[in-house]
């Protein structure tokens, strides 16, 4: 059996431990636009201020060694003849077995009227490492974009000593979450910690004169030295648009990470998975979720049966002092529950949004501890009618679940959770 | 070969000697006192007793078979050695990703990195097990 995995990042690193959990024989060929081992992409903004790689390496190069996996670093791929069941390189041709689609996502680059300039991005190591480079004599930095990047990099480049302005479409920094209130709280953090925030604000031209860039808003002007775009990403599918695979924005792929081609099989940002909360099929470019389905998408290209259980986005991170880690749907329908609290001077805030007497997203702020008893009820499916006033509580521990369910909690973890029947 | 605690919650008396013990076997000096009265609050117990009305036991990292904590961690800083899922110290960044998916919140936060049960992996028996006054904690290897 012969492997192919396009792509290093989570997703990748993920699969090559599914495959090697049921098939230690067959070869695994990776293949990877970038040319060097696979690294942590939450943490690429350290980059910023250290010098070495190996401060955010995700896996070590003895962990393709010690896997089997013959890496072809540096590599850009063309084109994929499925019918052949060839990978086509720039100057080589690999085939497969089975194959593994994990190209990721790259930055959306918007483009601005007037502006002839460079506009940087922050989605990989490549592009970070020029922005870091323009930075020794760059002070005044404009960001577009209030989602993850955009905001995890203002936090950076704040504190390293630059001048920050961000600049955000919409009323908050992170509103794709669907939670006006996370907004609202992460907005005042961010104003409080010196960076000049323009929420609901359009970048509508900017100007290059000499050395400084003249953004235009809508609403006023500001001068700066780079810009930076941090307006989101879209899923790396360009090498496949004019092939017979199902793409959408991303590829779509079922709840095994099958293609609608055989042996073929997709994981990551790249993908389009379905959520049974939004009732649509979505993209999640989040780490946790990139390495679960390259992972169950090993397990079944290696011939197992593996169920993909994060289908919903959760992530954990720290905007300056707010420390939150967000699971599930958090904008809640018309007929979900939604239980909250928030005290404001402590910068706590918790919710839950229940819908037909199950927990279907939680998000917590300041006090994150035991955030994964939550996580785990969203994903079992379980009924907290009963318990939910207990869920809402920064007290929640294991015991309070319900005993007969906390038994086979311990049961499906300690003998296999894909094998459950939770 | 997997190390496992497993904690009879038919059996706990709710006196926390487990946290005690932890406690002073995994802080510097090895001493009660002075594990209690210098160094408890840069190493408290790796473990927690928790309590729900009348249920109560030990929240003790569980070895899953599929551990979530290897899989969501941002820096691959969990690994299984010697059938006990370890926290690499130096990779840790504090990402919190652990915590988010343990789903016995087995995982504590550091001041800058995440910790938990290691099951006393270069002892025999776990310390906490052998301690245990009613033998609600049990130990098994599979």
């Amino acid at each position: 059996m012969k492997y192919v995995i396009i792509g290093n990042g989570a997703a990748a690193i993920g699969a090559i431990e599914g495959i090697r959990s049921k098939d230690s024989e067959g070869e695994i060929v990776l293949i990877s636009k970038e040319n060097c081992i696979s690294y942590s992409k939450p943490q690429l903004y350290k980059i910023l201020n250290q010098n070495d790689i190996k401060t955010i390496s995700y896996r070590n190069e003895e962990f393709y060694n010690k896997n089997n996996v013959s890496t072809l670093f540096g590599q850009v791929l063309k084109s994929i003849d499925f019918k052949n069941k060839l990978v086509l390189l720039q100057d080589d041709k690999i085939n497969y077995d089975k194959l593994l689609i994990a190209t990721g996502a790259k930055a959306n680059i918007p483009i601005i009227k007037g502006f002839e300039g460079e506009i940087y991005s922050f989605t990989n190591l490549d592009e970070a490492l020029k922005l870091k480079e323009s930075l020794v004599t760059k002070d005044k930095i404009v960001i577009l974009g209030g989602g993850l990047i955009g905001v995890k990099l203002s936090e950076y480049l704040q504190k390293i000593g630059k001048d920050v302005s961000l600049i955000v479409n919409s009323k908050g920094v992170l509103s794709s979450l669907g939670d006006e209130k996370i907004s609202e709280i992460l907005n005042n953090e961010i104003i409080e910690k010196g960076v000049k925030l323009f929420l609901s604000t359009k970048v509508i031209g900017a100007k290059k004169e000499g050395k400084k860039i003249e953004v235009k808003m809508d609403t006023s002007t500001v001068t700066c030295d780079a810009i930076v775009s941090c307006k989101g990403v879209k899923p790396e599918v360009s090498p496949f648009e004019k092939t017979e695979l199902s793409i959408n924005i991303g590829i779509k792929v079922d709840d095994h990470m099958r293609t609608n081609i055989k042996d073929v099989f997709a994981a990551g940002d790249v993908t389009e998975v379905y959520n049974k909360f939004e009732d649509k099929f979505c993209n999640i470019p989040i780490l946790p979720n990139a390495f679960n389905g390259g992972y169950c998408a090993g397990i079944n290209m290696a011939g197992g049966e593996y169920k993909l259980d994060t289908w919903y986005p959760m992530n954990s991170l720290k905007i300056f002092d707010v420390q939150m880690i967000t699971m599930g749907l958090l904008k809640q329908s018309e007929n979900d529950e939604v239980l909250s609290i928030y005290e404001k001077n402590k910068k706590v805030y918790r919710k839950l949004v229940i819908r037909n007497g199950k927990l279907i997203g939680a998000a917590l702020l300041g006090d994150i501890d035991r955030a994964g008893i939550l996580n785990n009820i969203i994903r079992s499916n379980i009924d907290v009618t009963s318990i939910k006033e207990d869920l809402l509580n920064s007290k929640i521990n294991f015991y309070s679940i319900p005993r007969n369910l906390r038994e086979v909690i311990v049961k499906s973890y300690t003998e296999g959770l894909n094998d459950s029947k939770l | 070969m997997k190390r496992r605690i497993i904690c009879d919650e038919d059996f706990c008396i709710g006196c926390r000697l487990c946290e005690v013990h932890c406690t002073v076997k995994h802080s510097k000096s090895g001493d009660i006192l002075l594990a209690y009265k210098f160094e408890n609050e840069k190493e408290p117990p790796r473990m927690s007793f928790e309590q729900k009305d009348y249920s109560c036991g030990s929240i003790v990292c569980m070895n899953c078979k599929d551990p979530l904590c290897i899989k969501a961690c941002s820096m691959g800083a969990i690994k299984i050695e010697e059938g006990t899922v370890l926290i690499d110290n130096e990779k840790c960044v504090g990402c919190w990703m652990c915590i988010m998916v343990c789903p016995f919140g087995a995982i504590k936060r550091g001041e800058k990195k995440a910790f938990k049960c290691d099951h006393c992996f270069n002892e025999e028996i776990p310390i906490c097990v052998l301690n245990c006054p009613n033998k609600a904690l049990i130990y098994e290897e599979d």
